[in-house]
């Protein structure tokens, strides 16, 4: 099961997720559903509690551990994430989708061999999932490999119905690799599908503003219409208007460049 | 049992799904779900030593550790517990070498404290009761280490070993005392110098290396064997071969030149004596206090004085560098001008 199987975007909510009264029933999936939406906003922390609270209702619920585990990843908490992810091992230890967390969490701290070990494990599982490849794409950038393009294709290959966040987090992973203009396209993609989801415009909006784009500030100014109190965004966007010629000389040298 | 994943019936009593793996939860089960976390500043921290690079070494050196463990386990297996008591030499090495690393840590910080602890009070009855708990704690970690006579009924067995790895420690110790720390020395002084702060019964710290003419100036305080004295004590060293010294209204005045009172202070036993001398090759002018029952001299001191003042090259052991006890006056001595 994909963890992005239940991504609803832009559907209208599953009538039996409602109670007779109409109110939604507050059951693992609905937190997760929330977890999820918290995460597209970019607030990580929240998502994690969600996360906490859909584990909560089903202790046992594979989308609550696997979620926490990458929340702690986005939050920078690589160690608490390997040590989370090995006791989610305990309890479902054929899923390969954490395997290959376990495998981002050492490659993002710093430890390429044990990183490369586990994505290796993950690989050789049973019809690995897309975000197997990507994070395998993950530990070979960091190897600079250049494996890890074929790694990106086929994850986006195998998404399925969530391509949009696959190419969204292709994107991600490619402009954290300094690889802006091969970025730019997945993000592009991404944003036209995602439009609602403002940790999309943002990192949109950050790979514009690293290759001096104009369009980096309306990226920003969307994703503060979407979350308006999103300090990192108005950050990032007084910071994009506020650039000097040096920092416009970057971005044209980037742009020169192909990054 | 229903799988809630997948929704296969299991056997009742299995623990994971036969079909998809997923833990099968038996009522009453309690799983803590919610993740540690990092504070602030240890992210912080982190990101720092991860752009220096340093957690990456740790990590190496802590696998480099482990490897060693690994190799050191192999030899003591083909060695037997006695190899874990020679590695006992460097205290917790032989738990370490068992990957018996929690012991080995409280062992190793019991002792360097107390080793610690010594070294800050050497030269006192606590510092000795120190490093006598150093030598006991050290044959304990080793015996442990090396997990000989274990069992309550090898007890006296035990005691034995442990009584001879002591013995062998106490050796080991003094051997290495006289290697590491050979040069340094306490000893007391009967002399008050107000210009260094030194004062009666003070134990100064002394580097028996400094011995030579340059490292002794005029005023220097000085280890020596003096006349009378059981042990070594430290005086003031006044007058050097061919110099005149003489007392005159309670201050040295050496080749005509009257000295400072507070950084050459004329001992009590010798206010109120002529004194007037020139020092022989060979020899140096050094002042102590003296208890005059020592020298039999209450009445007649004037006989004495050539004998107690004048020391032998020989018998100067070294320089005296810091005040070393009492501790509220720890402190390294001025350099007379």
């Amino acid at each position: 099961m994909s963890r992005f199987s239940h991504l609803e975007f832009g559907q209208k909510r599953r009538a039996e997720d409602d109670s007779p009264s109409g109110e939604a029933i507050r059951d693992e999936q609905f937190f997760r559903r929330r977890a999820e939406e918290a995460w597209l906003a970019g607030d990580f922390e929240k998502a994690l509690q969600l996360y906490s609270r859909a584990l909560e209702q089903q202790a046992t619920f594979y989308e609550g551990w696997f979620g926490q585990v990458r929340m702690l990843i986005e939050l920078g908490e690589y160690q608490e994430a390997i040590l989370w992810t090995d006791k989610a091992l305990e309890l479902f230890p054929e899923h390969a989708e954490l395997l290959a967390a376990k495998a981002i969490a050492w490659a993002s701290d710093g430890d390429l061999q044990k990183a490369q070990a586990y994505s290796d494990n993950a690989v050789a599982r049973k019809d690995p999932s897309s975000y197997v490849w990507l994070a395998r794409a993950r530990v070979l950038l960091k190897r600079k490999s250049r494996i890890a393009e074929t790694c990106i294709r086929t994850a986006i290959g195998q998404a399925g119905p969530v391509v949009p966040i696959m190419r969204f987090e292709a994107g991600r992973l490619l402009m954290q690799n300094r690889r802006y203009a091969q970025a730019m396209e997945h993000l592009a993609e991404a944003a036209s599908q995602l439009g609602g989801a403002a940790l999309v415009w943002y990192e949109y909006g950050r790979c514009q503003a690293h290759l001096g784009l104009p369009g980096a500030a309306t990226a920003f100014e969307q994703c503060l219409q979407l979350r308006p109190k999103w300090q990192e965004a108005a950050k990032a966007l007084r910071r994009f208007r506020k650039r000097g010629i040096l920092g416009r000389l970057r971005g044209f040298i980037k742009r020169a460049l192909g990054h | 049992m229903r799988c809630p994943q997948c929704g296969f019936e299991n056997m009742p009593g299995r623990q994971a799904c036969l079909r998809c793996s997923a833990v099968l939860q038996e009522e009453g089960l309690d799983i803590d779900v919610h993740p540690p976390r990092a504070s602030r500043w240890r992210k912080s921290l982190r990101r720092v030593l991860r752009a220096l690079g340093v957690s990456t070494a740790a990590r190496e050196f802590r696998d480099t550790g482990r490897a060693a463990q690994s190799r050191l386990d192999a030899w003591g297996a083909s060695l037997g517990d006695l190899f874990y008591l020679w590695l006992s030499i460097i205290p917790g090495l032989g738990h370490f070498a068992r990957g018996r690393f929690k012991r080995a840590r409280w062992y190793v910080l019991a002792w360097v404290v107390s080793m610690a602890a010594a070294v800050f009070l050497w030269g006192s009855s606590a510092g000795y009761f120190m490093i006598g708990l150093c030598v006991v704690l050290h044959a304990w970690i080793a015996i442990d280490g090396a997990q000989l006579f274990s069992t309550p009924a090898m007890l006296a067995r035990r005691i034995g070993a442990f009584l001879a790895v002591a013995l062998i420690l106490i050796f080991v110790y003094v051997s290495f005392r006289r290697v590491a720390l050979g040069h340094f020395q306490c000893g007391y002084t009967a002399l008050d110098v107000p210009w260094q702060d030194v004062r009666e019964g003070d134990v100064l710290l002394v580097r028996q290396d400094l011995v030579d003419g340059d490292e002794l100036g005029r005023g220097a305080l000085v280890l020596a064997r003096l006349y009378g004295r059981s042990t070594p004590m430290v005086g003031q060293l006044i007058g050097f071969p061919g110099e005149e010294v003489v007392i005159r209204e309670g201050v040295f005045v050496v080749n005509g030149n009257p000295l400072e009172p507070d950084q050459y202070p004329v001992p009590r036993w010798l206010r109120g004596h002529n004194v007037s001398m020139t020092v022989p090759a060979g020899s140096r002018f050094v002042t102590s206090e003296f208890n005059l029952r020592v020298l039999r001299a209450q009445v007649n001191v004037q006989p004495y004085i050539r004998e107690a003042c004048l020391v032998q090259e020989e018998a100067l052991l070294g320089r005296a560098i810091m005040r070393w006890f009492p501790l509220g006056r720890r402190g390294f001595l001025k350099e007379m001008p």
